[in-house]
């Protein structure tokens, strides 16, 4: 295995551990400070004052926007449980666009193309639904 | 209504299994959750989001340990990103009791693809033009034998439309298809079992957010629920993969087989006593 490969590789695993150990730190804390306020440990899918944990549509980077913005106005528990969510879903996406990158520093143009045509896909899936 | 406490240990106990056998694990977490009353919709949006943790955890390992083919993994996605997206959009649109039925057949194929595989040795594989053009082979280093293992990858054309079929099961079930998944690496592609299964984990993060992306638009997505589960699943799978070098691979392959046909018979009867 060439050592730039495993460069790409390592950097990759990087990425993926960060992310997920600050997505479940955000959650976390968030779903505590919940229970804290609340005193109630039943997960609030329905009824009155559940539908601020739902994600009511729009597309995801309005929604990482808006999370962002959010927490810069005051810390909340839905701010930091959706912190931990953005932040969880950014983590294949970066991974997709890491090996854009490498690719192309490798130059190894066929899978420029593959992986660029993923990123695309999931960036239009992102920006349409 | 469904207590965090418990939503957190059916998580726990899904990815620790779910690690185990290298599946993503919300083939159990929604059959679980729908028992527990939820709406199978809802666990389905909030597991989509949740194996995303489990995939970038354990993924993380495997694409350090080299086990991971990234070059077959992106390949691959081309096909699976556009199926989780047709998915996902046939799931916020159909009738619900008919998900029961096809989330039953597809744990078939998750039983399918490890009993299928039990006892499987490293295939021989002749390499057609375009898997040669693509460049898909690639090594790995076999703690158990202390050898460098080489293998190459045949017909990427083939995988191809399987893997759109893997995705469209992905988006609409809310799951990693693993078990699927798997099968057309090894069947169609000759790829060797732990290649596979760790090709198929690398997979399954980024073909879970296409089809998250159109959950988030549906308004069938809880943020409690899928930060619960997230978390659940990875504490799980972070302890599956301490233990699983203690346990016999037939032992684990057994316990998730008697899991699958408990979860099979249970969600078929689901869905016929709401038919």
């Amino acid at each position: 295995m060439s050592q730039s490969s495993t460069a790409l590789q390592t950097g990759i695993s990087w990425i993926l551990r960060v992310g997920v150990f600050l997505s479940v730190i955000f959650a976390s804390s968030g779903l505590i400070l919940d229970y804290a306020r609340t005193g109630s440990s039943t997960l609030c899918l329905s009824g009155p004052g559940c539908d601020v944990w739902r994600v009511s549509g729009g597309k995801f980077f309005d929604f990482a926007f808006a999370t962002i913005g959010n927490l810069l106005n005051g810390v909340s528990a839905v701010g930091l449980v959706s912190l931990g969510v953005v932040i969880l879903m950014f983590t294949p996406y970066f991974r997709i666009a890491a090996a854009v990158v490498y690719y192309s520093v490798e130059r190894d143009w066929k899978y420029v193309g593959i992986t660029s045509i993923v990123f695309v896909l999931i960036t239009v899936a992102l920006l349409t639904f | 209504m469904i207590d965090i406490a418990v939503a957190l240990l059916s998580a726990v106990f899904a990815g620790f299994i779910g690690s185990l056998v290298g599946l993503g694990g919300a083939v159990i977490l929604t059959p679980v959750l729908t028992f527990l009353g939820l709406d199978i919709r809802i666990a389905i949006a909030a597991s989509m989001v949740a194996i995303i943790a489990t995939s970038s955890g354990s993924a993380s390992s495997y694409v350090k340990d080299g086990l991971s083919n990234i070059r077959a993994a992106f390949y691959l996605e081309m096909f699976t990103a556009v199926g989780a997206m047709v998915g996902a959009v046939i799931t916020s649109r159909i009738n619900p009791v008919y998900l029961y039925f096809f989330f039953a057949a597809f744990l078939g194929t998750s039983f399918y693809g490890i009993f299928g595989r039990r006892n499987r040795e490293l295939p021989e594989v002749k390499q057609d033009g375009l898997a040669r053009w693509l460049n898909l082979e690639g090594s790995y280093y076999d703690k158990p034998t202390k050898k460098e293992i080489r293998y190459k990858l045949t017909r990427p054309a083939a995988a191809g439309p399987g893997m759109f079929v893997a995705g469209v099961a992905a988006g609409m079930l809310g799951i990693g298809a693993g078990g699927f998944k798997v099968s057309i690496h090894e069947l169609v592609m000759g790829m060797p079992s732990k290649v596979s299964t760790a090709t198929s984990n690398f997979i399954i993060g980024m073909t879970a957010l296409a089809g998250a992306s159109v959950y988030f638009s549906s308004g069938l997505l809880y943020l409690n629920l899928a930060a619960t589960l997230g978390i659940g699943t990875t504490v799980g799978a972070t302890l599956g993969a301490r233990v699983l070098p203690r346990l016999r691979n037939q032992s684990v392959k057994s316990l998730f087989l008697l899991v699958l046909i408990v979860l099979i018979v249970e969600m078929l009867c689901k869905g016929a006593t709401l038919l």
